[in-house]
């Protein structure tokens, strides 16, 4: 009872038998005709899904996917080609017919399904011929009333049947050439006959004719037969290429038609050469046309099968009698059985699923009724006999009425009425089982359940694969407005009111199914083990009993593999509805079941990585047996390393275990850890190393660590704790730890800590401080040389915290922190590190307390906790440089003056704790370009050194500043540096980064100090007209008053001011007061010996001061400043007036005008003389003249003076054209002096009076 | 109410288990562990897919062998999950939800106490809690039994 008939699940579609198809045509029809029904049908046939189109032409073969690309020629491939597209679908599924619904009037009409079978081309239905003449013909010999059938004399069904009706067609296509001329031997190829208008007059080919009329006769015949039958003919010609194209092959066709009497639409087609997808379309269009038929002859079946059972008298009216021991004659109730079941199986085949549904359920009513004890429906009746052979046919019909009526509802959306026929039947067969003997104890029955459920996730499968929604369970709440009642849910009276559930009448994803079915397989096994051994002991009986064979038969199933297949389905179906909680579920449960099968290795490797989800949800529980079952299993496999993880994680605190289950946990991690080599193994001769990340799992103890401050500084003790807490239930005996490692990310820091092995109390106590500041000694060699290590107790046990403090005198600044705490376990194979990474961002959603100190109490009592401040836990401390401690002092003059050594004082003052080595640095900014020196290195960056300075002292030391040229404000950095002075001699290869800075910006303001101020005066000769040949030489005096005004605020000391050209010391040792004012006049002549040539200007040269501040004993400064250069006057024309000095009224005097001309070119000028009052005068009024290069021209007058004082004489205004412009050239008087501006002169009295 | 309640759990709002109770006899702890924590999925689910202005009572969530289970979400996130036995009959959702009412109320008993730690991932384990939580599935299961 393992498995059902195919037959019994399939799905029937209408069959239609085929002939006249090439070489396959001859064939033994029964071969090719039967259902390739699987070998195995434990699962349904429905669990295959149809292919689709495309799937349906690339299932063809090679050959025929050829003929597709290239149009067949040959009539054989032709027929090829349809046979592979009929026989391309031989397995149907209830969705492959299209709904009624789906197909509305716009859509395509859609093709349906038929199953074809081939058979000879002279196939004749069985015959069921009277042995006599007036006797009904006989019974089908599976009727239970012939002799020969297996279901004599009191059988209802056998799978046989429903294979027959698998073999009767419903329809049958015959396909036929059409005679041509080729098919005969050595004959010639006609020429084309003639057509259309003029074709009648052409003689039909008798020989065409006569071969058609016995082709039109023989169709005739088969349809004939066919139709005596109930059955529909078609026939199908098949033309060759040639005759495609001859029009006369269609009038030849007509006649064939009319001849045969066959329907045109419905019977006769005609089929061409033509691809793949004509022949497809043409099958289809075939199938189109024929399923109206096939419908019609299912129909008649059921017709006949209802009129037969109307026929059938009441069951209750012919009781059985129950004591007879010979073999009865099958009774009404299974004639009625009979009935209904044909019935429902033509409705199905026509799909009418609802009818279908109906006869089904009567007839699963009456199998159902013939299985139990009692029967209901007959009188009298009783149950069948267990274990009989009819009894094995009833429980195999009643299961697989029960899976079509179930696939038949959800095929009509009824997930409910699914349900409740699967429970319905469940409960049933339940009830009766115990009466057989296969009740819950038995391992048969959970075999039995276990199927039913998983072919029921199969169905669930198939329906949702082709469009059935699970429904939510929730759904009914979702619309309150529905009436409730009418809810297939609702039973029961009051239900209607008051909203609810049956959660057992809800459907639920395949997941679930499978899910059961593995866990009744589960049971399964259970029982079959339970009951091999309570039978192991007799097994040596000779007579092998029923049970026996029972027993050995179970023993041959692989229990867990069929368990963990299906888990293994559950398990993709709630992958595939997202609840992968379940699948973790599931994945615990295929582990435990390959555990139970002994595939430990499977086992473990389904349980490694589902404990992550429940370590990270802390479903402690869970994770607990999870990891025993690892554990079991690392054990099996001698997996050490994996054992010990399990092992480490299972003494956490967390994972809730009773205290004697924790202790042999304990033990047994010791043991593990101590235990010999086995022979077997290779014996290792260093520890094997394993390293485990605590981070990662429940650890057994916590590491916490807080630095005691946030930030501090280079050279100064950090201190910090490293804490390691136990919970509160593990370990339950004190745990010794090996040693304990405390990395920093400067390993110079690194501390070792080995077990002291003590063994008194106060290690114990809850709360231990380790202090580990002190009695530090480095390793000296082995793997942690350069680390300082010391000993301490390193036990740890339940409900304790053990702090340790260490201390460290970070020598640079940066970030100091703890990267990671190493506990080691130590054994003679085994070197187990329990590590702490705290190279990782602490967790914000971490719960973070106050920070604690383990503060040791002063009077011995056990040490307390103190609060830090802040929350969490420090693993980084900042590390800078301390700020500095010293002050810098700058003592300067309120203004500093350009060209001096401006000396201010620097003091530096140590407010350190303890002498400093100090020096300072001294830069002068925006010197760019700038002549600015520091006195003792003459560059802009000095460097003063001002050795030890003791704490609270201070020192002073002068530097010195020179700016020139430009006034302003220079900025001076300064820079103290200094480290500790007594340090200075234990570490000789201080870096820069121990010096400590401190920067001041001084800002001094410089300016010039003093102003000159230059004046020029140019002097006129006489000019001596001794020769009238032209005098090249010429010569100018120069009045230069400087003015230099002393402008610093604090008074200066001159030593000398001298003129740079020839040495002139004109003051000596002179004190300057701020706006003193001194005026020096210096008188230049000029010569030149030719005047024409391009004259230079005359660098005069500049004044220097030597000076220095009033009072001081420095060197003096020098100021220089630039004088005025001196340049000959430009040459042009001028005219000189040369009047006698002496003038007096009434005494005539000659004035003469001379006009030079120092160009070298002719000057021509127009000159008139302008009157005066004074004077009355003789001489040219008005003139034109010209005067040559480099020579004079001159005017005398006589003038006699009317009045007497500062007069006008009467002044030759000369115009002359300069450089194309006519222009006014000024008078000059001869002799210089500036008393009188020109013309003037002063007129004295008269002096004679006559 | 006819069916009995087997167990009673409260996951935390990070999906960690709050508290669980075992009242049947016939299942060990671990299974109604898995149950719990396999109906985290399908409350997510429910709640992801339901309308935003979803009850704080789930229904049923799903029904595995011969159990039952519902769910109710706090609106702080804060699942409660209450395991029955399948029986014939149909389970009220009235009944239900006063079960998940006096639940809910015994938790925000616990967490009014200022000193309970409402971050803290771990069990609650305040008697008062447990005594309340045990009292709902005493009664009601003495109930089921007064009633069949």
């Amino acid at each position: 009872m393992n498995t059902y008939p195919a037959e019994y699940l399939l799905h029937t579609v209408p069959v239609l038998a085929v002939y006249g198809l090439g070489a396959n045509a001859t064939t033994d029809s029964s071969s090719s005709a039967a259902a390739p029904a699987p070998g195995d049908s434990d699962t349904t046939s429905t669990s295959s899904p149809p292919p689709s189109e495309g799937q349906r032409s690339s299932a063809t073969t090679p050959a025929s996917s050829n003929a597709g690309r290239h149009a067949p020629s040959s009539r054989a491939a032709l027929g090829s080609m349809l046979q592979t597209v009929f026989s391309n679908k031989q397995q149907f599924s209830l969705y492959d017919t299209p709904r009624p619904t789906a197909a509305g009037p716009g859509t395509t009409n859609p093709t349906p399904p038929f199953k074809t079978i081939f058979v000879d081309k002279d196939f004749t239905l069985p015959e069921r011929t009277p042995i006599g003449p007036n006797l009904p013909p006989p019974h089908s010999n599976l009727s239970p009333l012939s002799h020969e059938s297996p279901l004599h004399p009191d059988g209802f069904m056998t799978p046989l049947w429903v294979k027959k009706q698998l073999e009767t067609p419903s329809v049958v296509v015959g396909f036929y050439d059409l005679w041509d001329w080729s098919q005969e031997p050595g004959s010639q190829p006609r020429p084309k006959r003639e057509t259309g208008p003029l074709a009648s007059h052409v003689l039909i080919d008798p020989t065409e004719r006569e071969k058609d009329t016995t082709l039109a006769h023989e169709i005739n015949d088969r349809r004939k037969y066919f139709q005596d039958k109930g059955i529909k003919f078609a026939a199908t010609m098949i033309l060759k290429r040639q005759q495609t194209d001859d029009p006369a092959v269609e009038e030849r066709l007509v006649w064939i038609r009319k001849q045969s009497g066959m329907d045109n639409r419905h019977s006769f087609f005609v089929i061409g050469p033509g691809t793949q997808h004509d022949v497809q379309e043409f099958v289809n269009s075939l199938y189109r046309a024929l399923h109206e038929p096939a419908v019609h002859y299912y129909s008649n079946r059921i017709k006949k099968a209802r009129k037969k059972r109307s026929k059938l008298p009441s069951p209750s009216m012919s009781p059985r009698i129950p004591d007879t021991n010979e073999p009865q004659p099958l009774s009404i109730q299974g004639w009625m059985l009979r009935y209904d079941y044909k019935t429902g199986l033509f409705q199905e085949i026509r799909h009418d699923i609802e009818g279908a549904i109906k006869s089904y359920e009567s007839a699963y009513t009456l199998v159902g009724d013939m299985l139990a004890p009692k029967s209901s429906i007959t009188p009298g009746q009783t149950g069948l006999p267990i274990r009989s052979k009819r009894w094995e046919e009833a429980r195999m019909l009643v299961d697989c009425i029960s899976i079509k009526i179930c696939s038949f509802y959800l095929y009509m959306n009824d997930p409910s009425g699914a349900l409740s026929q699967l429970n319905g039947h469940l409960h049933m067969i339940q009830s009766y089982a115990s009466v057989w003997g296969t009740g819950e104890q038995s391992f048969e029955y959970w075999a039995w359940l276990s199927k039913q459920y998983r072919i029921f996730g199969d169905l669930i499968e198939t329906a949702a694969q082709h469009g059935f929604k699970i429904p939510i369970p929730t759904a009914y709440m979702a619309a309150p407005g529905s009436p409730n009642a009418s809810h297939p849910l609702m039973s029961g009276g009051g239900a209607s009111s008051i909203a609810g559930c049956n959660p057992g009448s809800i459907l639920q994803h395949p997941g679930f199914y499978y899910h059961l079915a593995a866990m009744c397989c589960a049971e399964r096994r259970r029982r079959f083990l339970e009951a091999d051994s309570a039978t192991g002991g007799d097994s040596n009986e000779p007579q092998a009993t029923a049970w026996e064979t029972l027993l050995a038969n179970e023993r041959q199933i692989d229990h867990s593999g069929l368990t963990i297949e299906l888990l293994t389905k559950s398990y993709e179906q709630f992958k595939k509805y997202r609840n992968g909680r379940m699948t973790l579920y599931l994945a615990a449960e295929i582990a435990g079941t390959y555990y139970e099968a002994g595939k430990f290795e499977m086992a473990l490797k389904f349980f490694e990585p589902i404990g992550k989800t429940y370590r990270k949800e802390n479903w402690n529980m869970i994770l607990t047996s999870i990891l025993r079952w690892s554990l079991r299993c690392a054990k099996e496999l001698k997996s050490w390393e994996r054992a010990l993880e399990c092992l480490v994680e299972l003494m956490s605190s967390d994972l809730p275990m009773s205290e004697q289950k924790r202790q042999d946990i304990q033990t047994e991690l010791f043991d593990v850890l101590h235990r010999q080599q086995q022979e077997n193994e290779e014996t290792p001769t260093i520890p094997r190393a394993l390293a485990i990340q605590m981070d990662q799992i429940n650890p057994m103890l916590s590491c916490h660590i807080q630095f005691k401050t946030r930030a501090s500084f280079v050279n100064t003790p950090v201190y910090y704790q490293v804490a390691l807490k136990t919970g509160k239930t593990s370990p339950p005996a004190p745990f010794r730890l090996n040693s304990m490692r405390i990395l920093f990310n400067d390993s110079q820091y690194n501390m070792l800590l080995m077990d002291s092995n003590s063994d008194d109390d106060c290690g114990l106590a809850s709360a231990v401080r380790v202090d580990c500041c002190h009695d530090l000694k480095p390793q000296t060699e082995g793997e942690y040389a350069g680390w300082l290590s010391k000993e301490a107790d390193l036990r740890v046990t339940k409900n304790q915290t053990k702090a340790f403090e260490g201390c460290i005198k970070p020598k640079e600044s940066g970030e100091l922190k703890i990267v990671g705490v190493c506990l080691d376990i130590k054994s003679p194979q085994w070197h187990v590190s329990l590590n702490y990474d705290m190279d990782h961002p602490i967790e914000v959603n971490k719960n973070l307390s106050r920070r604690k100190w383990l503060e040791a109490s002063k009077d011995g009592a056990s040490p307390k906790f103190t609060f830090l401040d802040g929350s969490g836990e420090f693993n980084i401390i900042k590390i800078s440089q301390r700020h500095p401690r010293v002050k810098l002092i700058a003592g300067h003059d309120a203004q500093a003056l350009l060209d001096e050594h401006f000396e201010f004082n620097v003091t530096i003052q140590n407010q350190e704790q303890d002498a400093i080595d100090a020096k300072l640095l001294v830069e002068l900014k925006d010197t760019a370009g700038q002549d600015s020196n520091n006195k003792d290195t003459r560059e802009s960056v000095a460097e003063v050194a001002f050795d030890r300075i003791e704490s609270g002292q201070s020192a002073t030391k002068p530097v010195y500043i020179h700016a020139g040229d430009m006034p302003g404000i220079r900025v001076v950095s300064l820079t103290a540096r200094y480290r500790s002075a007594d340090g200075k001699d234990q570490q000789q290869e201080q870096s820069e980064s121990q010096f400590i800075e401190k920067r001041e910006l001084l800002r001094i303001p410089f300016r010039s100090p003093f102003e000159s101020n230059f004046k020029l005066y140019a002097h006129s000769d006489k000019l001596s007209f001794t020769t009238s040949s032209p005098d090249l030489g010429k010569t100018e005096k120069w009045l230069i008053n400087t003015s230099i005004r002393c402008c610093s605020v604090s008074d200066l000391e001159i030593e000398r001011l001298e003129l740079k050209q020839e040495v002139c010391q004109l003051l000596l040792r002179a004190s300057w007061t701020a706006g003193h004012v001194c005026d020096t006049n210096y008188l230049f002549r000029m010569a030149t010996k030719d005047m024409t040539e391009p004259q230079p200007t005359i660098p005069v040269g500049s004044i220097i001061i030597h000076w220095r501040r009033s009072g001081q004993d420095s060197p003096y400064s020098q100021t220089a400043m630039p004088m005025p250069t001196l340049e000959f006057r430009r040459q042009s024309l001028s005219v000189v007036a040369d009047a006698p000095d002496d003038i007096h009224v009434g005494e005539p005097f000659r004035l003469t005008y001379t006009v030079y001309n120092p160009t070298v070119h002719l000057a021509e000028y127009t000159a008139s003389v302008e009157l005066s009052d004074a004077f009355v005068y003789s001489g040219l009024k008005i003139l034109k003249d010209r005067v040559l290069p480099l020579s004079h021209t001159s005017y005398n007058y006589t003038c006699y003076p009317l009045l007497a004082g500062k007069v006008r004489l009467p002044r030759l205004k000369v115009i002359a054209k300069q450089q194309g412009v006519e222009k006014e050239v000024p008078v000059e008087m001869l002799g210089g002096s500036e008393q009188w501006p020109s013309p003037f002169t002063f007129v004295n009295a008269r002096r004679y009076y006559n | 109410m006819s069916n009995e309640i087997n167990c009673i759990a409260l996951i935390g709002k990070q999906n960690n288990p709050l508290y669980l109770k075992n009242f049947s006899n016939t299942h060990p702890d671990l299974k109604y562990h898995y149950i719990a924590h396999t109906s985290i999925d399908v409350i997510e689910e429910r709640v992801a897919s339901g309308p935003k202005n979803l009850d704080l009572y789930l229904g049923l969530l799903y029904a595995m062998e011969d159990l039952a289970v519902y769910g109710y979400m706090t609106n702080t996130r804060v699942k409660f999950v209450v395991v029955v036995s399948v029986t014939e009959g149909i389970i009220r959702d009235a009944e239900m939800k006063a079960i998940f009412k006096k639940i809910h109320s015994a938790y925000l008993s616990q967490i009014c106490n200022p000193f309970y730690n409402l971050n803290i991932q771990r069990s609650i384990d305040s008697k008062a809690f447990i005594r309340a939580i045990e009292a709902i599935g005493v009664n009601a299961n003495a109930k089921a039994t007064m009633d069949i």
